[in-house]
């Protein structure tokens, strides 16, 4: 099986473990779920044509509560969280994995296609500790249970605080995932056609997303991304 | 953003005993605030770059802000108050004089340019600068321009605020900030002529362009050798005014980086002050006139109103860690002791109840939610202990999870290697295929609509290496979203296509057949929605959306032993394709009697000791008698050549040699 296919069975198998269930995001997004409802200001330089793709002006879907919306390629998986919070009451923890878009130049570590995981777990009383503990659950068990994991202070607009993830692989750290705390404003964006005010105050939930292509490529070696994308058989011999 | 670790120390009462290693500081700040991501040595002085996040940008671009971080992070370490007065806005403590001039600011312009001052200041020359200054520069990689413009520099990367100075002599009439409203064509400072667009925000006098605001300035009234009276810009830009210009003339400079980040809206009269001290301590006789606003300053001032934050610090222990009883003193101490030096105003109200009044310069301490940001960044995401969380047993998962995986493993079990291939691909090819506004390339310029045209081509495109994965027929699958335009929107549908290839001989081994059994099996006789038939590709594709959310396919399996990956990295065999072609040779010989395994050892034996055989098959065996014939094929392959004619024919030759001693006749 394709190994971006192998990484998500064994990430959803593990994050099973700890409660997450996969819920699937449609690929194609409108703005307001993939930027507006999760905090990226309307002059945010990621929603400049050289960072987005876009569906031309007259595909515009309507959303009964903002207007009609622009559409493009998901730039991210997060939009899924949207969509999970409207649709469902918490608390619920799902793991949403699939292809994003980005309008950048291909060359062996970008393609302009590629797979991300997104985890959320929202309820009463989750905290950063849950969070620090399950990223480190699933990259132990991933890497095995010796892998070294850190997390730095950062920023996302959808969440506070945020962090980036960092592995210590090969003798030096890399990046591989980004998290946080859901923003009170995003929850505030998910559940407020079907919560009240109050209810919503008393949630707290986490947020986390990685980059599969990269996780595959760190495990086996992989030293150009494009090849994965090739359906040249002599790459997939091997998995 | 670059620092140099000399300017934060300049910044401390006690440098010379609480100052940490250059080290430590790249290690705080890439765990604490800001990324470092490179980090020099330079004589006797060390430059880092940082990445500050967009939160915090408009606040920390500038030195003294990211030296005030540093002593947050350091609790020894004492910043000298003088370089920012911690009261609420940074503007009512400020000892510039200012006058209101609204006609500073056109007034199409004023969304543009919330704030403009202008400040005259005579006497003075752009001669050389202080050594000091040059060095502090030198360190950033900026040259010396003179000491007008140097001071105007080092004030910008001290404070976060782009200053810029005009040749007071050479501006004609009034300065005046306006939207222009022709295409026009300037000089800019260098030379360069440059096309400036209607719509782009200008600073002009009453004859010629000034400077293009917040972006570069002009030739006009370009500061000289002979400068002797200057006008000091210091102004409020609006950040995506500003990038879109920058970006329009292929102009990134500090300054423009600064003002796409967004400068804080009272931190243009920090600049003022600062600009002003410092051309005091080099020119004594300057005299610099009242301050030129475009906004009432003092107005401005009394009509802010501070953001109070109410905090529970059980609440925000709770948030960070319920485990752990320590945190709420922690959280105290924090409160009480290390976020008044940011500024904030911070009182108790109960035994677990603080208000939080920021100053005017954090934007980005406005929530609870911050606060707790802005503690767990002054003690570090270590302080939670990690500990494994419980297993729960495996979650059942949703239906259309569940059909995948068994659609998977059904295919790959007949022999099917799943394929991931291009969303994005050429329209002209996939003319069903939805064209985005903005394409990658013209090879990938619309969203796939089927998804079969780009199997059609991978299964081609693996022909010529069937050889060396031991194949006689590339079989593939793909499962992937496609695209529809129905009525102005589009429709999402989930595709499965099916596909198989043979160079020859594909009709004749009746394959196409087998694939539609395989599809009839998995899917009850869904219908195919796409079809691709030829002489050597026969591809069916279906459409899958409906059944995976209905169908009761599932995978009978026992629990999956994933390998560790570092047994993995060491037993795993995988090798990058070779960028050079390979080449296909075949060999076959009768053996008397003899054991198989016994001939196939020797086999591998013999062509090993060459090390250009990728790989080695068995394609023919056949018993006449006594006698066995065996074929084999090698593929040739090298990875750093491509292999000659002269050079295969060489290796058959050793191995047909080696054939013959053994006493087996090559046929």
């Amino acid at each position: 099986m394709h190994p971006i296919t192998q990484a998500i069975e064994q990430l959803t198998d593990i994050c099973a473990k700890y409660g997450f269930v996969q819920f699937s995001g449609p690929e194609i997004e409108t703005e307001w779920h993939n930027f507006d409802a999760l905090r990226v200001s309307k002059d945010h330089p990621a929603r400049d044509a050289q960072d987005t793709f876009w569906l031309g002006e007259q595909y515009k879907e309507e959303l009964a509560s903002v207007g009609p919306q622009r559409m493009l390629p998901r730039t991210h998986t997060s939009g899924a969280q949207i969509r999970k919070m409207m649709e469902s009451k918490p608390p619920f923890k799902i793991i949403s994995a699939g292809k994003v878009f980005r309008n950048e130049a291909t060359d062996a570590t970008h393609e302009a296609e590629f797979y991300q995981l997104e985890g959320l777990s929202v309820g009463k009383n989750i905290s950063i500790s849950d969070l620090k503990n399950t990223i480190t659950d699933i990259y132990k068990e991933f890497f095995g249970p010796d892998i070294q994991v850190r997390f730095r202070e950062s920023f996302f607009p959808f969440v506070k605080p945020g962090m980036e993830i960092d592995i210590f692989w090969k003798d030096r750290w890399l990046e591989v995932c980004g998290g946080g705390m859901v923003h009170p404003e995003v929850l505030e964006h998910g559940f407020k056609d079907h919560m009240t005010k109050e209810e919503i105050s008393e949630l707290s939930g986490f947020a986390f997303g990685m980059g599969i292509d990269r996780l595959v490529m760190l495990k086996y070696g992989i030293d150009d991304i494009r090849d994965m994308y090739s359906g040249d058989l002599r790459f997939s011999r091997w998995f | 953003m670059y620092i140099s670790y000399n300017w934060l120390k300049s910044y401390m009462k006690n440098a010379d005993t609480a100052m940490p290693t250059p080290e430590t500081v790249s290690d705080l700040f890439t765990m604490r605030a800001f990324e470092v991501e490179s980090m020099e040595e330079q004589d006797g002085d060390v430059v880092y770059d940082i990445k500050l996040t967009a939160d915090r940008s408009p606040y920390a671009r500038g030195i003294r802000y990211i030296a005030l971080e540093l002593s947050l992070l350091v609790p020894e370490l004492i910043f000298d108050p003088k370089f920012t007065p911690f009261t609420k806005t940074n503007i009512d403590t400020t000892t510039v004089k200012t006058e209101v001039h609204s006609a500073l600011v056109d007034k199409h312009a004023t969304a543009l340019c919330p704030m403009y001052s202008l400040t005259k200041i005579e006497n003075v020359h752009n001669g050389v600068s202080p050594s000091s200054v040059i060095e502090k520069l030198k360190a950033l990689g900026q040259q010396s321009r003179g000491t007008i413009v140097d001071l105007t520099n080092l004030v910008m990367y001290d404070t976060g605020q782009p200053l810029h100075a005009f040749d007071a002599d050479k501006v004609e009439g009034d300065v005046l900030v306006a939207v222009l409203d022709v295409d026009t064509e300037v000089s800019i400072l260098g030379g360069k002529k440059v096309s400036l667009k209607k719509g782009m925000l200008v600073i002009r006098d009453d004859k010629d362009i000034l400077a293009i605001a917040g972006v570069k300035g002009c030739v006009k009234a370009e500061v000289a050798a002979d400068t002797k009276n200057i006008f000091l810009e210091s102004a409020t830009f609006e950040r995506v005014g500003v990038r879109k210009t920058s970006r329009a003339l292929d102009i990134i400079n500090d300054s423009s980086k600064c003002f796409e980040q967004g400068v804080s809206g009272e931190r243009f009269l920090l600049g003022v002050e600062t600009y002003i001290e410092h051309i005091k301590n080099v020119f004594p006789d300057a005299k610099v006139q009242t301050t030129q606003v475009s906004t009432d300053v003092d107005a401005a001032i009394s009509s802010v109103k501070l953001n109070t934050i109410l905090v529970s610090v059980e609440k925000m222990a709770k948030l960070v860690n319920p485990e752990d009883k320590a945190l709420e003193q922690e959280f105290k101490n924090f409160l009480e002791q290390t976020l008044p030096k940011t500024g904030a105003v911070v009182e108790k109200k109960s035994m677990d109840e603080y208000v939080i009044t920021a100053p005017l310069y954090r934007t980005d301490l406005q929530t609870e939610a911050d606060v707790v940001d802005e503690f767990i960044r002054n003690v570090g995401y270590e302080i939670i202990t990690y500990k494994k969380t419980e297993e729960g047993g495996e979650t059942e998962q949703g239906r259309k999870y569940v059909v995948l995986k068994a659609i998977r493993k059904f295919l790959t079990e007949k022999g099917f290697t799943e394929v991931l291939l291009h969303t994005l691909v050429d329209n002209n090819k996939n003319p069903d295929a939805v064209l985005l506004e903005n394409a990658l390339t013209s090879e990938r310029n619309a969203l796939r609509a089927f998804l079969a045209p780009e199997m059609e081509h991978a299964i081609v495109k693996n022909f010529p290496y069937l050889d060396i994965v031991e194949k006689t027929s590339v079989n593939l699958f793909e499962i992937g979203y496609v695209y529809e335009v129905v009525k102005n929107s589009i429709k999402q549908k989930l595709h499965l296509a099916l596909g198989i290839g043979m160079p020859k001989q594909l009709k004749k081994k009746g394959n196409t057949e087998s694939l539609t059994e395989i599809t009839h099996e998995l899917f009850l006789g869904l219908n195919s929605v796409k079809n691709r038939d030829t002489e050597t590709v026969y591809i069916t594709e279906v459409d899958i959306t409906d059944f995976v959310e209905t169908s009761d396919l599932k995978v009978n399996e026992t629990k999956k032993e994933y390998l560790s990956p570092n047994a993995r990295i060491k037993s795993f065999p995988y090798k990058k394709a070779s960028v050079y072609p390979s080449m296909s040779r075949d060999i076959a010989f009768f053996v008397e009697g003899g054991d198989k395994a016994d001939v196939d050892q020797s086999i591998r034996t013999f062509a090993k000791q060459d090390g250009l055989i990728e790989t080695i098959t068995l394609f023919d065996e056949f018993t006449k008698e006594d006698k066995t014939s065996y074929g084999y094929r090698f593929v040739f392959q090298s990875y750093e050549k491509t292999l000659t004619e002269e050079e295969v024919s060489k290796s058959m030759q050793q191995i047909a040699e080696s054939v013959t001693e053994k006493g087996w006749i090559v046929r």
